[in-house]
């Protein structure tokens, strides 16, 4: 069965997973962070350009457009995300983002859950939040689906 | 340069008859790597810019569409194409950022264009 906002609920372990791979695309402004992956999995929309990554039911990671754009033009988000991109940047020795697009980094590191403990933290917030946004989504489809069958 | 980093896998009109391209090593590096689900389909993605079913507007960058094309194991294939006016062409040209597959398309979205017949 394919997986979408219908679906009853998506798994995920947050001891699951031994190692973690976050890549950011500068030029297109995309990052991907991937769980004991890549691996193949199909994309469902939780908010604006927000991916949740799944694979047979189980979130196996997550796919952020925009992230100079959107999240860290978000002060909660800015902040979150600032500890795990210190950790990025001095795993890689490249920067994220300069004055301009055009000194921008791509990014593409890989390591443990110990060794990338700050980048870790950051992806089970954001899954947190992904997940509370499907559930919103799969909710609000659930009462439309309701009030259309008692309608008719 | 056939088969070098710069070789054009992908090059086909878009909706609006507009060029589209994407390397090979864009594709390989950077949309295959990401998204192993999509290993081997460059054809289908060419196939999803040429004729789609539904075109949106990205919601964050202006300059970019997203073409969804239905797939026979009934997941959407979503192609973001990004247009850019060079000094070499006369009108805008496209290149393939992501594509990816996914599950379902969002309710709110306002499609630029709409063509479900095949």
């Amino acid at each position: 069965m394919k997986p979408d906002a219908l679906t009853p609920s998506l798994r995920f372990n947050p001891e699951g997973f031994s190692h973690v791979h976050f890549v950011y695309e500068a030029e297109d402004d995309i990052a991907f962070v991937h769980l004991d992956g890549p691996r193949p999995a199909t994309s469902i929309e939780v908010d604006d350009a927000w991916y949740l990554r799944v694979a047979d039911g189980e979130i196996v990671g997550l796919e952020l457009h925009g992230l100079k754009r959107i999240f860290l033009s978000t002060p909660f988000f800015a902040q979150v995300f600032k500890p795990a991109m210190a950790e990025l940047e001095a795993r890689t020795g490249r920067r994220f983002f300069g004055e301009d697009d055009a000194d921008a980094d791509d990014i593409d590191a890989s390591g443990s859950v110990a060794e990338l403990r700050r980048t870790t933290d950051l992806l089970l917030l954001m899954i947190g939040q992904a997940t509370a946004k499907h559930d919103e989504i799969r909710r609000a489809r659930m009462a439309e689906e309701h009030r259309e069958r008692v309608s008719l | 340069m056939a088969g070098g980093n710069d070789e054009i896998l992908i090059d086909v009109p878009d909706y609006q008859g507009i060029r589209v391209t994407c390397l090979r090593e864009r594709w390989t590096e950077k949309i295959e790597a990401n998204h192993p689900e999509l290993a081997g389909r460059a054809d289908d993605v060419a196939e999803a810019i040429r004729a789609p079913e539904m075109v949106s507007q990205d919601r964050d960058y202006g300059n970019r569409k997203h073409h969804i094309r239905l797939q026979p194991d009934n997941l959407y294939l979503d192609v973001v194409i990004e247009y850019r006016y060079t000094a070499q062409t006369s009108g805008p040209v496209g290149r393939v950022v992501t594509a990816f597959l996914r599950s379902d398309l969002r309710r709110d979205d306002e499609p630029l264009y709409v063509n479900f017949r095949r």
